[in-house]
């Protein structure tokens, strides 16, 4: 496979990147691996010490670390919400606000989680706002 | 020493150093006095000579800066630690200003609440302002996002449907019952309306609305808005603030109990 482009920006190497990588992830249910479509994949967050990914089907152990999803999932779709959690953006079905300014963040199949006001920025930048 | 610890100390010591400052420029008033007027300290020069007052005045001037100062910081970061760490820096500033009215300029006690009241105003105001700042980020991240727009500032739209209501219950049918009542024995407007029609009418379209919408706190600040000059009119122009309480508890009561409520459905949803 061959990219041309006018110049070799960092968003070049990360879609080089993710392309040699499949555009995918391999979870893990016990000893049985799993391909995962990142378009599939609702969210990737820290528990038990481990890392999981949730897609509609359920709940795969991940054996890459949080820091190194980020790196490797397309930063204009995946994005740090807290300090435990990256979300696909475009699963995000509704956003509430409370009045002591949390966020509440639903995903599809009604899945929750909430966004720390400290990661908002980078939930703007991956949007490009 | 960590970012965030230095600005702590930075805005501690600028605002106590202001604090501090504005008792010293105002000296003269505050332990000289002038002309026949005397000074405004002068039950604590009297009770710890001019040292010690100078020195507790300048104490409390200082922490009370230094309060202002660190202000905008507890209302960092989000949820119930913002609710907690504001709680508390309220606590501390009112109590510090209150020290100062007291102890320092000599203000009578029942003077007290009102400065205290417009303290928790200016609190109010500047809860406001982080807020609507919260909202137009949310409002901007939906709109990127290609979301719906979501729920009006303070769900004011969302109120709006149960208006009537508010004016029914708190207007229109306490009007009716002044002019069916007694004139010697004023049952409905001594009894029916405090005891029955506020609190029933208050809580029950609330606790409706919180159950659909969340918490909606115009609709208690509504309430209360439209009574105040109701009760005016039918109590004949007589002031009672336990009835103004009423009219803003409980509505305020229902909308919080639906609220929570649709809170815990949500939650068990699957």
């Amino acid at each position: 496979m061959t990219i041309t482009a006018p110049v070799l920006t960092d968003e070049i190497r990360d879609l080089a990147a993710r392309l040699e990588g499949g555009g995918g992830l391999t979870g893990w249910r016990g000893e049985t691996a799993v391909p995962l479509r990142e378009e599939a994949i609702l969210r990737c967050f820290a528990q038990d010490k481990g890392v999981k990914a949730q897609t509609a089907e359920g709940v795969y152990d991940l054996r890459e670390r949080l820091y190194e999803l980020e790196a490797k999932l397309d930063r204009h779709t995946f994005v740090r919400i807290s300090h435990s959690e990256i979300v696909n953006l475009r699963k995000v079905t509704a956003l509430d606000l409370s009045l002591t300014g949390t966020i509440k963040m639903t995903l599809a199949e009604g899945v929750v989680c909430y966004v720390s006001r400290r990661y908002v920025k980078k939930i703007k930048e991956a949007l490009e706002l | 020493m960590s970012a965030g610890q230095k600005s702590w100390i930075v805005r501690i010591l600028a605002g106590g150093l202001a604090g501090a400052g504005l008792a010293g420029a105002g000296y003269r008033p505050l332990f000289i006095g002038g002309f026949s007027a005397p000074p405004l300290c002068g039950a604590l020069i009297q009770s710890c000579g001019i040292l010690g007052a100078v020195a507790v005045t300048l104490a409390l001037f200082f922490a009370f800066g230094a309060a202002v100062g660190v202000a905008t910081l507890p209302f960092e970061g989000e949820g119930r630690s913002v609710l907690l760490r504001s709680g508390l820096h309220f606590l501390v500033t009112a109590g510090l200003l209150g020290a100062i009215l007291r102890v320092c300029l000599g203000v009578a006690w029942r003077y007290l609440p009102g400065w205290l009241a417009l303290l928790g105003a200016i609190y109010l105001v500047v809860w406001l302002g982080r807020w609507v700042g919260w909202y137009a980020e949310v409002r901007q991240l939906r709109s990127a996002l290609g979301l719906e727009a979501g729920p009006s500032p303070l769900r004011w739209r969302e109120s709006l449907p149960y208006l009537p209501v508010l004016l029914l219950v708190n207007a229109v049918l306490p009007a009716v019952l002044a002019l069916l009542d007694a004139p010697d024995v004023p049952v409905l407007r001594a009894l029916l309306i405090p005891c029955l029609l506020l609190p029933l009418g208050g809580f029950f379209p609330a606790l409706s609305l919180g159950k659909r919408q969340g918490v909606c706190l115009l609709y208690p600040t509504a309430s209360l808005l439209i009574f105040l000059p109701a009760s005016l009119w039918v109590y004949g122009g007589q002031r009672i603030p336990l009835f103004w309480g009423i009219a803003l508890a409980c509505p305020l009561a229902g909308n919080l109990v639906g609220a929570a409520w649709r809170r815990r459905k949500e939650r068990r949803r699957p």
